[in-house]
């Protein structure tokens, strides 16, 4: 069972139920007599010392009775949303069982119904099952359970059609012992937490019909038939209403808070919490007036001291591809999102420098800021069905870049907007920037987003991951398009993927990351048998390719690399794996250079 | 589209059917049960003649549905007038409170929803998250009677502002569309709230910001667009449960409508006035959803390729 | 085992056409396409997961190992008893074949107690194959295993491929999208597009001399590093 998270609301709906449930279970005994007991002397008082929320037409208390009716009024719903839950659920189990046809029509009934306000199947029910607490409670029954059938079927739906069910499928279980161990576990709890939503809405709807006389009729008494009672006297003494008012308003909140809290804590996921640890960032050296991209002991902290990058410095030079290559968790994505003041909150980028095209980027304004970054780097991420807009369409979206930052009209913007889709080999150019990204193809749709790229001057692209989605033999067009805008253009690149045979096919000099550093970095002629670092080297040896021989075992790396969370303090965060760790490894080893342009963070290189 | 339209007949059928049937699945003799065990058995012998409840089922159920197409929706058993006019002249009241209430809650809510997950997004901002959550959390788990009866205490008897009941004026419109939108616009705005984060979180947006877009150009346009399909959706879904649910305050208020009518007609056991303003309002709420679906087709690009 | 023209049809739309391979026993035929290939689906079916048109001879007991080895887990059970699904044996001697099955994949036995979220990425996959190495298999369809893995895993992954092949003779339908992959397994290789099967032969053959311009294009997309 999942934990209630504890934020105010879940406290304050937990308290206002068990508070509910006390009074269910100690109301009638406390002070049933007091509310049955008819005072002639006293009818149809208001407030007073002795009827703090006065009488009734029998000159009963009416605070006894409100406290009294809450065992009633909670039976009442509780029995309600069972009816509905059982009624949904079987409805919603009906289709896995049925044959498909019949399966068919349950469902789109189910659909139907769903649509269809509650109140008013509740009104039809009640007319049939007649006026009084038997036809309110199954008319709000029937009316919450299509609710629950469409929640069984989504719920079922989806783990009918999970991957562990179609292995359990193959290895020959039991259809009956798939539904006990592997659908119903799964579908259980979503469900069970929901009840307590369901509850809530059933008192209410309770409440109502017998607010509007159409529930409990007396001489029984619940909530809904005691504010009945109350509004019609209203005019004259309204804090008759007030008790019953108050009753309902409470229940519905508590239980919506609580079942609102039940249905989140289903579904959570932990986000890091705890304070930022202040960083002191490393000093900076000499600016390299040539680099279009500097950066310098960048890093990104998480709350709690979390540091996914860690002092990274990488400096671009124009026109020149630097593939930065690294495993999922390494942090290269986030030193992409970094340099393009992307970080998601509560992330803190913390850097000595980080310069972009000739300007350091913590001396400008926010509005040049804005600026340089709006037209001098281009971004291309990884899902090109994701990275455009599906509302809009295409040449609209490249237009607009000219619009705000280079103050193009319409009219140029769109021209414009035309002639870079004709310059990343979109056919018929005119024709694509009046479509919806939904009717162009993935790779079409990529090539659209390195054109929006160029709508500014780009001094730097920085393509994340922008080939990993598609085929391979889109790949390789997407890869040629963007050395071929390299070219052409004069932007540096700096091209991020897992994929080490990728970045060795595309780029200039490769960077690779472990664990939020630089482990190493090396012209690509040296990649193949150059590379130095152990990480490096497992790396490439761990990559079959078309040269792969197919007689030896391929290498692997032992363990995993840690979480940025894991990453230790001192000494390099690779020793656990690295099988020529010694004893100094527990001393981190600094990026230093080895020959030119090749620098390498390991002791068993430099000695 | 055709396939749209062949559920929405279907639907109507259903309805028809569902809606004579009522008459008959009430246990006992409903004639009897509505007249009360003192009325002479002539009396009820003539009333069951006259609503055709002596001919065999599917003659009347052929029978009924004739007369609806023709406009006849039978006569009360209580006043002996035409169902149909009943209907006529209170199906506008309970129509311009539901349409009021929906389009004040679109405009309160969506803004609302929207400003508060780009305050809150990615976890930033928790109080304005916390208290954001526990107003709306509270403010929808109270039912509209009961917006309804305080607004009628504060500001009708208390204050005398307003009207407390009967619909007057102009200024008799205020307190029952509070009443009705207070919960929707908490509702509205937690799903507005969530689909903007949902938006948010996107490349798309990511790849806008990279762009470095000003936030009204971000938000407005880009956005906003995307999270509109699932408010008009909701926006469909929220105007037919508001007139159905608009019964209940129609109630409080006293308010000439159809709601005020069919809690009278069944607690009266007037059934051909119950059966006709329950398959009213059904037949009200289909075509309402209808109608929002053929707007989300014509509206929404991706909705098309989808049906095609 | 045979497939013989094998054809998956959706409606109108038709997936796998008419798709003949043949895996011989003990023999590890990789089939490699792109996205809409329909080389999934006919791992589907060939899985019996998925209604299919033609013949399948010679396999009767057909296990499969998915792609996402965070969705083939059942979240709520545990690896043991994961494992233990498939396996046939008497209650008694359960135990012992989960600890046997775990350490054919080079698990220790401790982790039959863990559950899915405790465990990697890797280690998930090594569970999904265990198990479906509890049913005896004389097939596996391993559906794109390594792609959701990282580069240094997936390598440890491929081993055991070969590995248990060469230990149990399982022969073994492997498919993927990576055509070095594929290449590093297989003794044949099927090249499917657009749900027809347009190339099929040893290794060697098809990545050396392709007949079909499709494979052509495709072995010349493969990202290669330059060894100097």
């Amino acid at each position: 069972m999942a934990r209630l998270p504890r934020t105010p609301p879940a406290i304050a709906g937990a308290f206002i139920v068990t508070l509910l449930v006390v009074l269910a279970i100690i109301g009638p005994p406390l002070w049933g007599e007091q509310a049955e007991l008819i005072n002639a002397g006293a009818i149809l008082q208001g407030a007073s010392a002795e009827h703090p929320l006065g009488t009734d037409n029998l000159g009963r208390d009416l605070l006894a009775r409100v406290l009294v009716a809450g065992r009633f009024s909670l039976g009442l719903a509780l029995l309600t949303t069972l009816i509905g839950a059982g009624i949904g659920i079987v409805l919603g189990a009906l289709p896995a069982i049925l044959p498909r046809r019949a399966g068919r029509v349950v469902t789109s009934t189910v659909n139907a119904l769903v649509a269809f306000p509650g109140l008013l199947l509740a009104m039809f029910t009640a007319v049939i099952a007649g006026l009084g607490a038997k036809g309110a409670v199954l008319g709000i029954g029937v009316a919450i359970a299509p609710g629950f059938a469409r929640l069984t079927q989504t719920l079922a739906a989806s783990v009918a059609g999970a991957d562990y069910v179609a292995a359990a499928r193959m290895l020959g279980v039991p259809r009956r012992r798939i539904l006990t161990t592997h659908v119903l576990p799964n579908i259980a709890e979503p469900l069970i937490l929901n009840l307590t939503q369901a509850m809530g809405g059933a008192l209410l709807g309770l409440a109502g019909m017998s607010f509007l006389g159409l529930g409990v009729q007396p001489p029984s008494f619940d909530w809904g038939r005691l504010l009945f009672d109350g509004f019609s006297r209203i005019y004259v003494t309204p804090e008759v209403a007030l008790g019953p008012a108050v009753a309902v308003a409470v229940a519905g909140i508590g239980f919506n808070l609580l079942g609102d809290a039940l249905a989140k804590a289903a579904s959570r996921t932990t986000a890091p919490t705890g304070k930022s640890a202040g960083e002191v960032p490393p000093p900076a050296g000499e600016p390299d007036p040539e680099a279009v991209l500097e950066v310098s002991g960048l890093s990104v902290t998480f709350p709690g001291g979390v540091r996914p990058v860690r002092e990274l410095s990488l400096t671009v030079a124009p026109g020149e591809i630097v593939g930065l290559v690294g495993e999922s968790g390494s942090g290269k994505s986030l030193t992409a999102a970094a340099i393009g003041g992307l970080v998601p909150y509560p992330g803190v980028v913390s850097g000595a420098r980080l310069r972009l095209a000739g300007q350091d980027l913590g001396e400008l304004s926010e509005q040049q800021r804005r600026k340089l970054l709006g037209t001098s780097l281009a971004m291309v991420f990884q899902d090109p069905m994701a990275s455009l807009n599906p509302a809009l369409k295409v040449g609209g979206q490249l237009a607009e870049v000219a619009v705000v930052h280079q103050g193009a009209t319409r009219a140029e913007a769109r021209e414009r907007a035309v002639d870079r889709l004709g310059h990343v080999h979109l056919p018929e150019p005119d024709k694509q920037a009046r479509r919806h990204p939904h009717e162009l193809s993935g790779g079409m749709r990529q090539r659209a987003v390195i054109a929006m790229g160029l709508m500014g001057t780009p001094k730097l692209i920085i393509a994340d991951e922008p080939t990993t989605a598609l085929d391979v033999t889109v790949q390789r067009q997407i890869l040629r398009l963007l050395r071929e805008v390299s070219a052409e253009t004069g932007a540096a690149t700096l091209f991020i993927s897992h994929d080490i045979a990728v970045v060795g096919e595309l780029c200039d000099r490769v960077v690779v990351m472990y664990a939020g550093r630089v482990v190493e970095e090396l012209p690509v002629e040296q990649l193949a048998t150059g590379a130095r670092h152990p990480y490096t080297r497992a790396l490439i040896a761990s990559l079959p390719d078309m040269e792969t021989d197919r007689t030896q075992p391929l290498a692997s790396i032992p363990g995993r690399q840690p979480s940025p969370a894991q990453v230790p303090e001192q000494g390099c965060a690779f020793a656990d794996r690295c099988a020529l760790a010694t004893s100094r490894c527990a001393e981190r080893p600094s990026l230093v250079s080895y020959g030119k342009a090749h620098s390498v963070a390991c002791w068993e290189v430099d000695s | 589209m055709l396939r749209r339209l062949v559920r929405f007949l279907a639907s109507m059928a259903a309805l028809l059917v569902a809606s004579f049937a009522m008459i008959h699945l009430i246990p006992g003799d409903p004639v009897r049960a509505a007249l009360g065990p003192a009325a002479p058995v002539e009396l009820v012998e003539v009333r069951r003649a006259a609503l055709g409840l002596d001919q065999p089922v599917p003659q009347q159920l052929l029978t009924y549905v004739s007369n609806i197409f023709t406009g006849d929706f039978g006569t009360s058993f209580l006043t002996g007038e035409p169902v149909a006019e009943v209907i006529a002249s209170r199906l506008p009241n309970t129509l311009s409170l539901a349409v009021l209430a929906t389009l004040l809650s679109l405009i309160i809510a969506v803004p609302l929803g929207m400003w508060a997950a780009i305050r809150t997004e990615n976890g930033r901002n928790r109080g304005t998250d916390l208290t954001f959550s526990s107003a709306t959390g509270t403010a929808v788990a109270i039912p509209e009677f009961l917006y309804a009866i305080g607004l009628v205490a504060i500001f009708a008897i208390g204050l005398g502002w307003f009207p407390p009941a009967q619909k007057a004026g102009p200024e008799s419109f205020v307190l029952p569309i509070i009443a009705l939108a207070a919960g929707p616009i908490a509702m509205i705005a937690r799903i507005s709230r969530v689909q903007t984060a949902r938006e948010l979180g996107t490349d798309y947006v990511r790849l806008a910001r990279a762009k470095r877009l000003p936030g009204a150009r971000l938000y407005l346009r880009h956005v906003l667009p995307n999270t509109l399909t699932a408010t008009l959706t909701m926006g469909g879904l929220l105007l037919s449960s508001l007139i159905a649910g608009s019964l209940l305050v129609e109630y409080v208020f006293a308010w000439p409508g159809l709601g005020l009518k069919i809690v009278e007609s069944i607690t009266q056991k007037d059934y051909p006035v119950a059966q006709a303003v329950i398959l009213v309002y059904g037949a009200v709420v289909l075509i309402v959803n209808l109608l929002v679906d053929l707007l989300l087709g014509v509206l929404d690009p991706t909705s098309k390729i989808k049906e095609a | 085992m045979k497939i013989e023209n094998l054809t998956v049809r959706y409606g109108s739309f038709t997936a796998v056409d008419g798709v003949s391979i043949e895996v011989p026993p003990g023999g590890v035929v990789g089939l490699v396409g792109e996205s809409g290939s329909g080389k999934s689906t006919l791992a589907r079916a060939v899985s019996g997961l998925v209604p299919y048109e033609g013949r399948i001879e010679g396999a009767r007991r057909i296990q499969m190992v998915f792609q996402d080895p965070y969705a083939s887990l059942d979240p709520r059970m545990s690896v043991g008893a994961s494992v233990a699904e498939g396996v046939r044996a008497p209650r008694a001697q359960r135990q012992a074949e989960v600890e046997r099955l775990l350490g054919l994949v080079s698990l220790p036995a401790e982790v039959a107690t863990r559950y899915p979220r405790e465990l990697s990425g890797g280690q998930r996959q090594r569970v999904a194959i265990a198990r479906a190495l509890g049913a005896e298999p004389d097939l596996l369809v391993a559906d794109e295993i390594t792609s959701a893995l990282d580069v240094s895993v997936q390598g440890s992954v491929l081993n055991l491929v070969k590995r248990l092949r060469e230990e149990l003779g399982l022969s073994i339908l492997f498919i993927s999208h990576n055509l070095a992959v594929v290449r590093y397994v297989s003794d044949s290789v099927a090249v499917m597009h657009g749900g027809k099967l347009v190339e099929f032969g040893p290794t060697e053959q098809v990545v050396d001399e392709p007949t079909h311009e499709y494979t052509r294009s495709l072995l010349e997309a493969v990202p290669r590093l330059v060894r100097h």
